[in-house]
């Protein structure tokens, strides 16, 4: 039963830990697109704020999906264990 | 402190006004499902708090960026998400640790300046802007 309990809890964190990979892609999409923004800019400077709007709004979707990672994690350390757990507490008493 | 450019300003603005738009329907859909307290409150404060000040953070990191070469624009912007991964990361673990805040209504309004992107093409409608570039002029 220990050893059952131990597997879930370390393939939670394992799995919060590979979820949280996704956090990458944000960072990386959200730099190249203000390095464009800058050329973009630089080459136009009078389009400043129109650049400024839309890479906004690139970036705020663009982390989006970061959150969803985080969400993910989050879930998997704080609700998904306890869960389990019951869920395990309960299959082994009915084997019983 | 470097003041705020009027682009960002603007665009935080609209994002904070969906933001208690969505709240406040949160906070519908809680009570007729019957599972409204204090902590739903609570934790719909503190995130759509977090969530604005994210969207500002973001608004000024760009800003600032927007004026530095390519190179350092990308690092800047790669930093400033790292960071504020980590400021959503601290906020997320203390709403649902925390007994005085519902978890779920925490979480949920870190969603909406996603939403408000999403309903931005339906305010330039509206806004004269956007009639003049529907008519190609």
């Amino acid at each position: 039963m220990e050893l059952a309990i131990g597997i879930i809890l370390g393939c939670c964190a394992l799995g919060a830990g590979i979820a949280m990979i996704a956090g990458i892609g944000p960072g990386i999409g959200e730099g190249n697109a203000v390095a464009k923004a800058c050329e973009a800019i630089g080459r136009q400077p009078e389009c400043k704020g129109n650049v400024t709007t839309t890479m906004l709004m690139g970036c705020a979707i663009a982390e989006t999906t970061g959150l969803y990672a985080l969400v993910i994690a989050i879930l998997l350390i704080f609700v998904a264990p306890g869960r389990l757990v019951d869920i395990l507490i309960e299959t082994m008493g009915n084997i019983k | 402190m470097a003041k705020i450019d009027e682009t960002v300003m603007r665009e935080t603005r609209y994002v904070i006004k969906v933001i208690i738009i969505l709240s406040v329907i949160m906070e519908a859909v809680f009570l007729i499902v019957g599972i409204w307290n204090y902590k739903v409150l609570i934790g719909n404060i503190f995130g759509g708090t977090i969530a604005a000040v994210n969207f500002l953070l973001m608004g000024i990191t760009v800003q600032k960026a927007v004026l530095k070469d390519e190179k350092d624009a990308a690092t800047t912007m790669k930093l400033s998400q790292t960071l504020r991964n980590g400021m959503l990361l601290v906020g997320t673990v203390l709403a649902i640790t925390l007994p005085f805040m519902n978890g779920a209504a925490a979480v949920i309004p870190l969603f909406f300046p996603r939403i408000a992107m999403a309903l931005i093409p339906f305010r330039d409608r509206n806004s004269t802007e956007g009639k003049v570039n529907s008519n190609g002029e």
